[in-house]
């Protein structure tokens, strides 16, 4: 029996990271959409950007005929 | 037997076990975003099954081997390699195992692998055939039972960490915001999803016909296959389990949004990570565990560990379970054609008589009450004040 558990610790720090990540940024993007300071919008806007393109690299992920 | 009957019989159980397989899975996806009210239910379902749609046509990979190496197969184009010679009838015992197994999980409102029951169904199909030493006792631990205790455990921890993270950062009257990251989140799921298990069954009919001779051996699927099986999975994922999306959506744990967002970003990154990194999860047992961690990360939610623990043995018996039922009907197509006929009789019985139990306690779309946005908020504020202006009367 062999089991690779390099894989398996990259897999959670991965997932780790990267959930982690994209619940920070779209928090945060929630977050400074509510408020009155003229910067805050802006900010929360480029977040929900980014968080769309962490969408898409998803996207990429699953479709095989990307990659 | 005539063999163009029986790779019929195998083609028609395959695409009743893909279809099975797509209303157990719905619920890994938009059970959260059904319960937090991200979606309408019959939004959801119809959501999660264009994107199986899709997704089975998106994924053309054929899988080379029906069980991943669990059993040790012959060549397909026949004979050689001294493993198990892998015929439409041990298939269609297998098939009917998983498809039996996956309506008794779903009659008791447990997620399970659907996978796991298909390699269970072919384990006790081909153990009736060649024995015990057909199976790969190593690749059974390795890349099935570890991975189920490690699966749920990964996904609990990050959708832990990822809740606690999103009720630090936003303050109540933001939170209603979440739904519509759920939205994308959910739906990256129900992609992934469809791209994975149509695939699944795709193999097994391609595999099917390559047996009995009817494509060569390097075939890919025929379009035909590939349409039928996306058809099939997203008609069931639209038939929507509505008693496993319960389970998950209800009766694990109170929901809020932002722990769905939470929970499905944990279950679409951990599963993207492990199909790409080399360490394969089952997304059942992933989305469950994530439901348990955000359970866990927010202050006051509370987790009903007796559904949880009812879930886990679900997935320890699974195996054994739809392996056992395989085998009986392996048992039975022994005999020869009627011993078939008896099989497909029987199991026919058994969905009939499990569609109509589930009859006794109906769970549908209707279940899911969902108010609408902001009478979560007003009721309670009301509660307090007039609690408040009560105790300052007496005072």
């Amino acid at each position: 029996m062999t089991l690779n558990w390099m894989a398996f610790v990259t897999v959670v720090a991965v997932s780790l990271v990267s959930a982690c990540g994209v619940v920070t940024l779209f928090s945060l993007a929630l977050r400074l959409g509510d408020g009155a300071a003229p910067w805050r919008r802006p900010v929360a806007v480029a977040l929900y950007v980014v968080c769309a393109l962490i969408v898409l690299f998803g996207i990429y992920l699953i479709v095989p005929a990307f990659h | 037997m005539d063999p163009l009957f029986l790779v019929a019989l195998v083609i028609g159980l395959a695409l009743l076990f893909d279809f099975t397989n797509g209303f157990h899975d719905t619920a890994n996806a938009m059970a959260t975003p059904i319960a937090t009210g991200a979606l309408k239910p019959r939004v959801a379902v119809a959501i999660a099954a264009v994107l199986n749609l899709v997704g089975a046509f998106l994924s053309t990979e054929v899988a080379r081997t029906i069980s991943g190496g669990l059993i040790r197969e012959a060549d397909t184009a026949g004979g050689g390699g001294g493993g198990v010679q892998i015929t439409p009838t041990l298939i269609l015992a297998g098939l009917i195992g998983a498809i039996v197994w996956n309506l008794i999980t779903w009659l008791l409102r447990l997620p399970s692998s659907s996978s796991h029951a298909l390699f269970g169904g072919l384990i006790g199909a081909a153990i009736v055939g060649a024995g015990t030493q057909a199976i790969d006792g190593g690749v059974l631990v390795s890349k099935v039972l570890i991975p189920a205790v490690l699966a749920p455990l990964t996904a609990m921890t990050v959708a832990f960490l990822a809740t606690k993270l999103a009720y630090a950062i936003t303050r109540k009257r933001e939170r209603d915001g979440f739904k519509i990251g759920q939205v994308f989140t959910s739906s990256l799921v129900s992609l992934a999803h469809g791209t994975n298990d149509a695939q699944k069954t795709m193999g097994v009919i391609t595999l099917t016909l390559i047996a009995a001779g009817f494509l060569d051996v390097d075939a890919h699927p025929p379009f035909l296959v590939i349409a039928a099986c996306a058809i099939a999975i997203a008609a069931g994922t639209y038939a929507g389990g509505w008693r496993i999306i319960k389970t998950l959506g209800r009766d694990l744990t109170d929901i809020e949004p932002a722990q769905g967002f939470a929970a499905e970003a944990s279950t679409t990154a951990t599963i993207l990570a492990s199909s790409h990194l080399g360490f394969a999860l089952s997304t059942t047992q992933v989305a469950s565990g994530s439901v348990i961690g955000t359970g866990l990360g927010r202050k006051g939610a509370k987790v009903k560990w007796g559904t949880a623990g009812k879930i886990a043995i679900g997935w320890l018996i699974t195996i054994p379970a739809s392996g056992t039922l395989a085998a009986l009907a392996a048992l039975a197509a022994g005999v020869g054609t009627w011993g078939v006929i008896l099989d497909v009789v029987l199991a026919a019985a058994a969905i009939l008589g499990i569609y109509l139990w589930s009859r006794r306690d109906r769970i549908t779309h209707r279940t899911f009450h969902q108010p609408e946005p902001g009478q979560f908020v007003r009721p309670k504020q009301k509660k307090s004040k007039t609690a408040g202006s009560a105790k300052g009367g007496s005072a």
